[in-house]
């Protein structure tokens, strides 16, 4: 928000350095040795802040690997009929379920 | 008459918890009569709590300043509307609507399902009370509206109020929170449901028939009421966004995303009988993402612009949320059986596939978005440094997996359910994908060369070319069987099928958002000090200052400072951007920004304030290219969803795959599979 307690010091702040030569390296520098590392708007790139970058990727990783076993286990399994059961009556169901399912949306 | 307010929460919490009691001891023991008796104090909890949400609003009304809660967040001055949007404007009276709204879903869901559902209702019913319990412990004791600071008629200690925020005083930002509740609320619905089928092994998935009107009236309201805020935020703030990843912003977006996951992912467990498990998961992540999204907003936790002052209910939430996720998972765990899988996956090319990695996607994005709201929090644990995690890192995450899931949007309608061969894909995809390489291709020649612009635009087209080769394949066939013509043959269409095609117009919606979405690469600013008859230029417009001039109403004291818009030479407009102070005991400063809205781009102006002592104003400019795309946009998701609630046409019938027989597995281990 335009305005706010911070937002106007730090303008001006940046505004003087800026008036004086500083390179926008050395305003940041500026900024992040006077208020600590939260004056960055992203995480560093060092040490346990690369945590959260690497976070992301890594659950979309684990998600595909998690899909995949999924999928290997849901695809469907060898089936052996019942005993019992006639071979002509599994394949009228069998027949019928194709039917059914080739109407769906 | 001062206490009846806190007197009728008071009762309301101790009706809730017997509520509870009755429900399980009558579910378990099936005594109809605590039953019925626990399904009645549901709706005295409505009655009771209606009352005490009429006395505040009659208390804001009237300027009753014996109450803390009005002193604190109104005054004379204020407009009626906004003494009325006072109720929800501070943490105590936030929390007492969210209670109340509470309560009137618990009233209308035990009233239709008194009949239906004998079974399971009573732990519906106790799911219900428990989280209605926990919100009114919380009005009742640490975080009561009702404080009062003086009894009697006559009061002297506090002549007039502190007012409600200024920002807070704006028609969004009316029926901004409570749409926003509407929706937070709503998913309890759904979870208590889930949560009555685990407990009771309920055949069938009559709990996801049931809740999934209340499901799309929910993800339907809080939709509203992010985009909402957005437009608030834009018109308001002064900053020129309309979403900064404020960890309170994504607090709202956090089920919205699972919630989406869910009404997709719900869909193989009604046609296939298949994703149980992962059905109840993601329905209870929403909820605890729902009461994790409330807690963010009042604890202090993270810090935010619109988080409420920080207040001692961390451990209040922190408790409740640990000890219902043990039950849940507990439940989850020890019901998996119940919840087993129907049916098989019979290719990885098929449109169940597509919902598995359209949940993978919408899942990434809210731990993404979940991690980068907390990790300042995790980091300040850690290693005792507090960082900051602002847009720049939700963006460069979230902007690859938001392109992905824009391509899933268009890629799951071509694939058909079971199986799709590659022939099939081939010839459906043709077309989407040739008109998106176009667009990207046309674009570039025009000289865009944003990368992620690019593939945006080319994935919208190609999203848009396969909803509407749907649309079109459906509606030739009515129009050459019913003589029709192609329009009239839409509608019938959709009409046949409202969910299906309801969900496409739902999906064209997210195509108009993601085009002003991608406007932003495109943005222009410009901060400048100017005197009057001064000029700057910013893109096409060149802005001159006519005059800097000042007032007062009874409200507000305000500083105007009307800029000509000059668009190729010509006089486009003149746009009045203003700062205001508001009259009460705390002197409070808000900018009403100037905004022309146009189709291709908005000049949005904010006076800033003033310098060389008054001789010159502040003023920011910008240029935002296609951002009103976000509000047609938002528009036609709430068509679609309606049109989503109306009963199809005609009922379709889902017959899903068994398998029959024993499997066979390693030759050596067999098991008995459902038949």
């Amino acid at each position: 928000m335009l305005g706010c307690h911070y937002s106007k010091p730090a303008r001006e702040k940046i505004r003087d350095m800026q008036a004086k030569g500083s390179s926008d390296d050395a305003i940041v520098a500026e900024f992040v040795r006077s208020e600590g590392r939260r004056a960055l708007v992203v995480p560093p790139a060092e040490g346990f802040f690369h945590l959260a970058w690497w976070m992301p990727p890594f659950a979309v990783a684990l998600g595909l690997v998690m899909i995949y076993f999924w999928i290997r286990r849901m695809r469907q399994p060898q089936t052996a009929p019942i005993p019992g059961m006639d071979p002509k009556v599994l394949e009228r169901y069998r027949e019928s379920i194709e039917r059914d399912m080739a109407s769906l949306e | 008459m001062e206490n009846v307010g806190a007197l009728a929460i008071i009762l309301s919490f101790c009706l809730a918890v017997y509520s509870v009691l009755a429900s399980l001891a009558g579910g378990w023991k099936k005594r109809e009569f605590l039953i019925i008796s626990g399904e009645r104090a549901v709706y005295a909890i409505w009655g009771l709590l209606t009352f005490a949400s009429a006395y505040l609003v009659y208390a804001l009304q009237t300027d009753d300043f014996r109450l803390a809660y009005v002193a604190g967040h109104s005054n004379k001055t204020m407009p009626a509307i906004y003494k009325f949007t006072a109720w929800w404007g501070g943490q105590e009276g936030s929390l007492l609507l969210w209670s109340w709204i509470l309560s009137c879903y618990a009233a209308v869901v035990v009233f239709q399902n008194r009949r239906k559902f004998r079974f399971m209702m009573p732990y519906v019913t106790a799911t219900l009370m428990i989280v209605q319990a926990f919100f009114l412990l919380l009005i009742s004791f640490p975080l009561t509206p009702f404080e009062v600071l003086a009894v009697g008629k006559e009061i002297t200690g506090v002549a007039d109020g502190r007012g409600l925020n200024p920002l807070l005083q704006y028609w969004t930002m009316a029926i901004h929170p409570p749409t926003l509740y509407l929706g937070y609320v709503g998913f309890v619905v759904p979870f208590a449901f889930a949560m009555g089928s685990l407990i009771t092994r309920a055949p069938g998935d009559a709990w996801i028939h049931t809740t999934r009107r209340w499901t799309l009236v929910t993800w339907l309201f809080q939709s509203c009421g992010i985009l909402l805020g957005a437009g608030w935020a834009y018109a308001v703030l002064g900053w020129g966004g309309y979403w900064g990843w404020d960890p309170v912003e994504n607090a709202s977006l956090l089920p919205w995303i699972t919630g989406t996951a869910f009404l997709h992912s719900v869909m193989m467990q009604e046609k296939k009988g298949m994703m149980k498990v992962w059905n109840m998961v993601l329905i209870s992540a929403t909820f605890f993402l729902c009461i994790l999204g409330t807690a963010l907003t009042r604890s202090g936790i993270v810090q935010s612009v619109h988080a409420f002052a920080q207040s001692p209910i961390s451990r209040y939430f922190s408790t409740f949320l640990f000890a219902a996720l043990a039950v849940v998972i507990y439940l989850i765990l020890d019901r998996l059986d119940y919840l087993k899988s129907e049916s098989q996956l019979e290719s990885v090319l098929s449109r169940e596939s597509s919902f598995l990695f359209n949940n993978l996607i919408l899942l990434a994005s809210c731990f993404s978005i979940l991690w980068g709201s907390l990790f300042p929090v995790i980091s300040e644990a850690v290693t005792g440094e507090k960082i900051s995690v602002d847009a720049p890192f939700f963006n460069r995450v979230n902007i690859p997996i938001g392109l992905f899931l824009l391509l899933l949007t268009g890629v799951g309608p071509l694939i058909a359910w079971r199986r799709s061969s590659l022939e099939s894909l081939k010839k459906a995809f043709l077309w989407p994908t040739v008109a998106g390489l176009l667009t990207a291709a046309i674009l570039f020649g025009f000289g865009v060369r944003h990368l992620y612009a690019l593939m945006s635009f080319g994935l919208c087209a190609f999203v848009l070319g396969t909803i509407s080769s749907e649309f079109w394949k459906g509606a030739s066939a009515i129009a050459a069987k019913t003589q029709q013509n192609i329009f009239a043959a839409m509608v019938e269409l959709t009409h046949r099928n409202t969910r299906r095609y309801g969900g496409y117009i739902v999906h064209v919606a997210i195509v108009i958002i993601f085009i002003g979405f991608t406007g932003a690469a495109f943005n222009k600013d410009a901060t400048v000090e100017v005197a009057v008859n001064d000029s700057f230029k910013i893109g096409r417009y060149e802005l001159k200052v006519q005059s800097l001039k000042n007032g007062e109403n009874q409200h507000y004291r305000w500083w105007h400072a009307p800029i000509e818009v000059h668009q190729d030479g010509q006089l486009a407009g003149v746009m009045t951007p203003e700062q205001r102070e508001y009259l009460g005991v705390e002197r409070q400063g808000a900018s009403i920004v100037s905004i022309r809205r146009r189709l291709h781009e908005d000049l949005y102006l904010n006076f800033a304030g003033m310098t060389a002592g008054g001789q010159k104003a502040v003023i920011q400019a910008y240029v935002f290219p296609l951002v009103t795309w976000i509000w047609i946009g938002f528009f036609a998701l709430i068509a679609g969803t309606l049109i989503c609630l109306v009963p199809s046409k005609v009922k379709y019938q889902f017959p899903k795959t068994r398998v029959v027989g024993q499997v066979v597995r390693s030759g050596k281990e067999q098991g008995v599979a459902k038949s």
